[in-house]
């Protein structure tokens, strides 16, 4: 996909951060009464924050004039069509999903049982299609992130919920973990 | 004289077998800390803190000593490799270190890395030895407005990185400084930017945003390229620069060394600071400076010296007056107090054997980093020879687990991943995503101390102005603004004018 050489497109990144700061600046807090009573002379708990939001907003401003100048430029010289960075393919998102759902699967799967699935289904997106060199992954990968985090830094990683719960336990005493 | 005689007898202590061989396990546990994604040396350290009950003090110290000068090198090893920074310290190694990588010259940046950091920690172990007591009295003088100042000019040095694009790069600054006001204000504990949600209550790691931007958003983009499945074939040789190529680099080392050891010795500045600033100068000093970020030896140089060197000179505040600089040396501190050792002026007076063991460890520690950073730096070069679908999987997996051990919060695993998505979406729109990392980095710091300033100093704006040191650290950054802007502003300027035509 390609912006034709007069296309605005460039502008919308620099408006949206502009906007999303201005916006952002009504909802510092929302106890806005309570923030100026803090207040002590010049500054107070919001201070910082919305000086920084409006130096977002105002540089944002100035990137949006050097886009705009760069867009008028391109049109005065009617150059070539600009090719224009795509955000991946169909893979990169399917990983994005999977990533996401790893994560906020953790605390209902649990750790391991979640691992697990996670690194089946990554090698398999990756492209991997050996089983033994997806099982050898899966099952060395697992188990030494168990070991290591679980038994050895003592992290209290999620065992999951309900029955998916119990073989955790189930499993860490097996490795002798627990 | 009798300094040199202390530190003879120092070292004798801290080459017997049992002191020699902590530290070296504390610097091969610091190096692969460190350069492992998601985990930090700091949590490395905080693991092995209980494991010091089971020491003398002066074991313990060297021990941790150890984690701390390899972890704050081990980051360098995964920027430089994978372009993934192990700490946020090793953040500028990726700008340099990882074109060299993709040119094939990983070895060479490993090895000029090591090289580097050794130098670094090794004049920064010096200054700790013999500098002390005098820089103590130095630092007594730091308060909260020279604190602001330091931090400033960190922020401040992004400019000379960000010259070719510096509306966009100061809009992801600011927007990082944004992301870590995120949270409960550090002086009248009042939630901002948190919409209500109980998540954001304790504000956004800038760990865990790291993690997200660089470790997952790699991964994703690794998946994106056609030879995800294929590792790189061959072994990558290490071998030690020669003195003369290290010599020709003596300028970028010795320059990041000072950055460093000044840096240092500012409580709450740290290697971060440290190294971007040393990057930012010697981009500007350097005659290749137009050319960093693809690949130049200066640029990977300088900020390794500049972050190894912070470590010996953080140590002085921690051991001359009990103040820790940095979470490594609150973690050492900690130690040192479970011990029953109070730091302070008391400490050189009444345990000077134990001191001196721990500045002739630390200068061990420094050159024995360079066997030990060749070793693990060969372990993960052979690491390129994974397919990068398989080495994405763990890097995945390490990056939640890290950012789940920040606070033991799952949220912080949410924020990470939500930040990974965007790391990916600023890759492939050219969105900088180091600035931003800086702001959530020294932007929570900057608050702090110009908020603390204001409250201890009656609300006068100009108390950054009339206190002396902090004047002239803040005098340094309005120079290095110019001095970094100023020529490309006049070559600008002089494209606009037309020329006048010779008749």
């Amino acid at each position: 996909m390609s912006s034709p050489p007069g296309s605005w497109r460039p502008v919308a990144a620099p408006l949206a951060f502009a906007i999303a700061a201005a916006v952002l600046t009504q909802f510092i807090t929302d106890r806005p009464e309570q923030a100026a009573a803090m207040a002590r002379g010049i500054a107070g708990p919001t201070t910082w924050p919305t000086v920084m939001l409006y130096g977002v907003l105002l540089l944002a401003l100035g990137w949006a004039v050097q886009r705009a100048a760069m867009v008028l430029r391109r049109r005065e010289q009617a150059s070539a069509v600009v090719p224009e960075a795509v955000a991946g393919g169909a893979r990169v998102w399917l990983g994005i999903v999977l990533v996401l759902a790893y994560g906020f699967l953790l605390p209902t799967l649990g750790f391991a049982l979640a691992t697990a699935i996670y690194f089946v289904l990554w090698l398999l997106l990756g492209g991997i299609r050996s089983p033994l060199q997806i099982g050898l992954t899966t099952l060395i990968g697992t188990t030494v992130f168990l070991y290591v985090f679980v038994k050895l830094a003592l992290m209290p990683l999620d065992r999951g919920v309900g029955p998916i719960g119990e073989f955790s336990v189930a499993l860490y005493r097996l490795l002798g973990i627990y | 004289m009798d300094v040199f005689i202390l530190l003879f007898n120092g070292l004798l202590t801290a080459l017997q077998p049992l002191n020699f061989g902590i530290m070296l396990a504390g610097l091969a546990v610091g190096v692969i800390a460190g350069a492992l994604p998601g985990i930090s040396f700091v949590n490395a350290m905080a693991m092995a803190l209980p494991f010091t009950y089971l020491m003398s003090p002066l074991t313990a110290m060297v021990f941790l000593g150890g984690i701390y000068a390899g972890g704050v090198f081990g980051g360098s090893i995964s920027a430089i490799l994978i372009n993934i920074p192990g700490t946020p310290a090793s953040l500028p190694s990726c700008w340099d270190g990882y074109p060299m990588t993709k040119r094939g010259e990983a070895a060479r940046a490993l090895t000029l890395a090591i090289a580097a950091s050794a130098t670094g920690g090794l004049a920064s172990a010096l200054l700790l030895t013999f500098g002390a007591p005098p820089f103590a009295k130095l630092a007594l003088a730091f308060d909260q407005p020279e604190f602001f100042a330091a931090t400033f000019l960190g922020l401040v040095s992004i400019i000379a990185i960000a010259k070719a694009a510096p509306w966009i790069s100061l809009v992801s600054l600011f927007s990082g400084i944004v992301i870590g006001s995120v949270g409960v204000d550090p002086l009248y504990g009042l939630p901002r930017l948190t919409f209500g949600l109980p998540a954001l209550q304790n504000g956004i790691n800038f760990v865990v945003v790291m993690i997200g931007l660089f470790a997952l958003g790699e991964v994703l983009e690794m998946l994106g390229q056609r030879a995800h499945k294929q590792g790189t074939a061959g072994r990558v040789k290490l071998k030690l620069p020669s003195f003369k190529e290290l010599w020709a680099l003596k300028g970028a080392a010795a320059r990041g060394t000072g950055i460093g050891c000044m840096i240092g010795m500012i409580p709450g500045a740290g290697a971060t600071v440290g190294a971007v600033i040393a990057y930012g100068i010697e981009k500007q000093v350097s005659p290749r400076g137009a050319e960093f970020g693809t690949g130049v030896e200066a640029g990977l140089v300088a900020p390794e010296s500049a972050k190894n060197a912070t470590t010996g000179a953080a140590m002085i505040p921690l051991l001359t007056l009990g103040i820790p600089g940095s979470a490594a040396t609150a973690i050492m501190l900690a130690a040192l107090v479970l011990h029953g050792v109070t730091p302070g002026p008391l400490l050189f007076a009444t345990q000077t054997d134990m001191v001196y063991t721990i500045f002739a460890s630390l200068l061990l520690a420094n050159l024995c980093m360079i066997g030990a950073g060749v070793l693990v730096a060969r372990g993960f070069a052979s690491l390129m020879k994974v397919p990068p679908t398989v080495l994405g999987a763990f890097i995945v997996v390490l990056s939640v687990v890290g950012a789940f051990g920040v606070r033991n919060n799952i949220a912080d695993v949410y924020i990470c991943l939500s930040f990974g998505v965007i790391g990916y979406l600023m890759k492939r729109y050219d969105f900088p995503s180091a600035p931003l990392v800086l702001g959530v980095i020294l932007g929570p710091l900057a608050e702090r101390y110009f908020m603390t300033s204001l409250a201890n100093y009656d609300n006068q704006l100009t108390i950054f102005f009339t206190r002396p040191i902090s004047a002239t650290i803040l005098g340094f950054a309005g120079l290095f603004v110019l001095w970094a802007l100023v020529p490309d502003m006049k070559g600008k300027l002089m494209r606009l004018i037309p020329r006048s035509s010779k008749t």
